[in-house]
């Protein structure tokens, strides 16, 4: 069952294409990284999902339903850009807020003072938030995006502007809600977050989608059959035709396969050279980044005229 | 509907709650009352107090007594030698008097105007002193020229009797109506009113907006709910609280004018010395304060202040959503600056027809400006003192609202655009792009 469904989404502002033809789906459950540079379109396929801009053609399905204002109620959005009544005290400001997301006098009241105690907080309750640091107002603005315990949540570069402890409570939140069954989005530059935390991403430049996949499965088609040894000996030159060396550094090689790995090691084990560790070097997430990124901007041209045909 | 409710609330109470709010509510009508007593002691004070030497070459008035101005601003004494006080007059440390009125030898009774009285002085005489100086000089010389046609005093008064029309309504519905000095003087505080009241509020919703935009709330607030709902909460929760202090303003005034002003010992009778009333222009007797006084206590505030509300609020949506836009549509101050003129200046110019509608309440465009929706706001209201029909009242009501939803329409149009957009520098031409955008 997919929480979301995007289907040929199109949005145009004037003749700039924010979004053209993105297809993709978000399994319920899944914490999906929603990637890409800057003014890639990121944003507003996050504003098209919240319904605050609308699609010029193309369709988004909620739980299987058309995306309706209802709809809304059950989607948390914490915006990359994000701020709160600086003269509003705490309590007062989380209780404005989940009251606009319809919940009630008093199921509001309950929930804000639930999650005040979950991230006890209890001491700034009348605080302002002018009076809060930037890391304080964070806390209140997570609080603010899952109060109404929506289904789907939306992160917009959650972790900026966290130090490492109140990240770390942030992340583990997020794990949380993914153990409650929540669908978690979650955009960011920081790739490294993105491996660590997503189990399947989309990458968009330009306005189209160029990658969509699982995490794991994306590393293994973008590796390069790259191997780091480390080993004890001495590794000579003009060997074998079964790899090449890319390099060698403090008794580490990495080597590009030419084929199986195993031919590799026999090379070493004939040469008596010991190994004491031998791994595959799968690309990180940032490399696959850079790469497909790369290689769009310069095949732009031939995807359009495919587009045409 | 509930959440623009919520909405509406929340920028209530926050602005009611301000220390400011309380302040200004509480101060503003203090001030007011301040003014007028400050006024009514002044007035006992006169700092201008005018000695004037007359000197009657003519002879003419040797037997007249110059009376004093009552509250003691002009001073007469007769003296002979022009000479010697013209000597002293080179010294400026020296000069006696403040004025020197010198009737010429060759004065003709008969023939007042023929020959000039002159008033030589090296300061200036205020409009008080002079109109006073003008008035005691033409009743003596009338009262001279009586006594030579053996018409004596009695008989002089009786003829130089003013009389002053009463001006009553015809038909049963317009009996009510005011006297036309103080319906203009009504007319045009209640003008004065909603005028300031939108300038103040409408630039509130901007800042209100801007800030909101400019603190990035706005992009938490749109994920839940509509722009339209944020918009237009956000008038009418401004608006309510221009309201909330208008009602206020209006009942402290009301306590401070007819409780403590009496309290103070402060009657009617008094006002005359209060300078700037003079709603007709003219000169005013006592007798007449008093009447506008007792008039204005027994005049039915009902249905003008229920109009006003009406149209307060009403002219308050209208331009409070396209501040909102302009809010929404300018990135900074400077930016708004700009873009603030032209919902200025309907406003502005709406002010300025006040004078000529509040002048001919009847006449063609006191009509058309109670009815058009920019400026009936300020005008319908103001023209309520004159009893306009209520056809005009209820057509203008519905222009205005109509006017309300059709620029709310327009305005959501750039707010929805313009709330999201940063970086930016906003034109004409931009906004219009917004307003004719599908999405």
């Amino acid at each position: 069952m997919n929480q979301l469904s995007l289907a040929h989404i199109e949005k145009k502002y004037g003749s700039y294409e924010a979004s053209a033809d993105v297809s993709f789906d978000i399994p319920k459950g899944a914490i999906f990284g929603l990637l890409g540079p800057n003014g890639a379109g990121k944003t507003t396929l996050i504003r098209m999902i919240t319904r605050i801009i609308f699609p010029d053609s193309g369709t988004i399905l909620f739980s299987g339903e058309h995306l309706r204002e209802e709809h809304t109620n059950r989607i948390g959005y914490m915006p990359e850009e994000r701020g709160l009544y600086k003269t509003m005290k705490v309590y007062e400001h989380l209780i404005y807020l989940a009251r606009l997301k319809n919940l009630s006098a008093s199921e509001a009241s309950n929930r804000v003072n639930y999650w005040i105690d979950r991230f006890e907080i209890g001491s700034w309750k009348q605080k302002k938030i002018e009076e809060l640091s930037k890391g304080m107002a964070q806390k209140v603005q997570f609080i603010a995006t899952v109060i109404h315990d929506p289904e789907l949540l939306i992160l917009d570069e959650p972790f900026s502007g966290l130090d490492p402890i109140n990240a770390k409570l942030i992340e583990d939140e997020i794990y949380n809600l993914k153990q409650k069954g929540k669908t978690i989005i979650f955009s960011t530059h920081r790739m490294e977050q993105v491996e660590e935390i997503c189990d399947q991403i989309v990458l968009i430049n330009k306005g189209h989608k160029i990658l969509s996949g699982g995490v794991a499965e994306l590393k293994q088609q973008f590796k390069e059959n790259r191997y780091s040894i480390h080993y004890d000996g001495i590794l000579a030159n003009g060997f074998s035709s079964q790899f090449d060396v890319i390099s060698t550094h403090n008794s580490e090689a990495i080597v590009q396969a030419r084929s199986s790995t195993n031919e590799i090691l026999k090379y070493f084990i004939d040469h008596d050279i010991t190994v004491r560790s031998y791994n595959e070097i799968l690309p990180s997430l940032n490399e696959i980044f850079i790469k497909a990124v790369n290689d769009t901007t310069t095949g732009a041209g031939i995807t359009q005229n495919q587009r045409t045909v | 509907m509930k959440k623009v409710f919520i909405i509406i609330r929340r920028e209530y109470i926050t602005r009611v709650r301000k220390r400011a709010f309380i302040v200004t509510t509480l101060l503003a009508p203090l001030g007011f009352l301040g003014f007028i007593i400050f006024s009514f002691l002044m007035a006992g004070y006169s700092s201008s107090n005018k000695s004037v030497a007359v000197i009657d070459d003519s002879g003419i008035f040797a037997s007249v007594v110059f009376p004093d101005a009552p509250d003691g601003s002009v001073i007469f004494h007769k003296e002979t030698d022009l000479n010697k006080l013209e000597a002293d007059a080179k010294n400026i440390k020296n000069q006696k008097y403040d004025a020197i009125i010198q009737i010429p030898a060759n004065y003709e009774l008969d023939n007042p105007k023929k020959i000039n009285i002159n008033c030589l002085s090296d300061k200036s005489m205020g409009m008080i002193a002079r109109t006073f100086i003008n008035k005691t000089f033409s009743d003596k010389i009338r009262e001279l020229r009586a006594k030579k046609l053996n018409i004596d005093q009695d008989q002089l008064d009786n003829l130089s009797q003013e009389i002053d029309l009463t001006y009553k309504g015809l038909s049963e519905d317009k009996k009510k109506s005011a006297d036309a000095a103080i319906g203009v003087a009504f007319g045009y505080v209640i003008g004065m009113a909603i005028y300031i009241l939108l300038l103040i509020y409408g630039t509130m919703i901007m800042r209100g907006v801007m800030e909101e935009k400019s603190n990035r709330i706005m992009e938490v607030l749109v994920s839940s709910v509509k722009p339209v709902q944020l918009m237009l909460g956000k008038i009418i929760g401004i608006g309510a609280v221009g309201l909330t202090q208008f009602i206020l303003w209006i009942l402290l005034m009301w306590i401070g004018l007819f409780m403590i002003i009496p309290a103070f010992g402060i009657s009617s009778s008094h006002l005359h010395t209060m300078p700037n009333n003079n709603v007709q222009g003219g000169d005013f007797d006592i007798d007449k304060i008093q009447l506008i006084f007792a008039s204005l206590k027994d005049y039915h505030f009902a249905p003008v202040i229920f109009v006003f509300i009406i149209f307060f609020f009403g002219g308050f949506l209208l331009y409070g959503s396209l501040f909102a836009a302009i809010g929404a549509a300018g990135g900074d101050e400077t930016d708004s600056q700009s873009l603030t003129f032209p919902v200025m200046l309907p406003i502005i110019v709406s002010f300025t027809l006040l004078f000529n509608a509040l002048g001919q309440p009847e006449g063609n465009l006191a009509l058309w400006a109670s009815l058009v929706p920019f400026s009936s706001p300020i005008i319908m209201p103001a023209l309520m003192p004159f009893n306009p029909p209520l056809w005009q009242i209820l057509l203008s009501v519905v222009f205005l609202y109509g006017g309300f939803v059709l620029c709310a329409m327009l305005a959501a149009k750039i707010y929805r655009t313009g709330i999201l957009m940063y970086g930016k520098k906003t034109t004409f031409r931009e906004i219009g792009r917004w307003i004719f955008a599908r999405n």
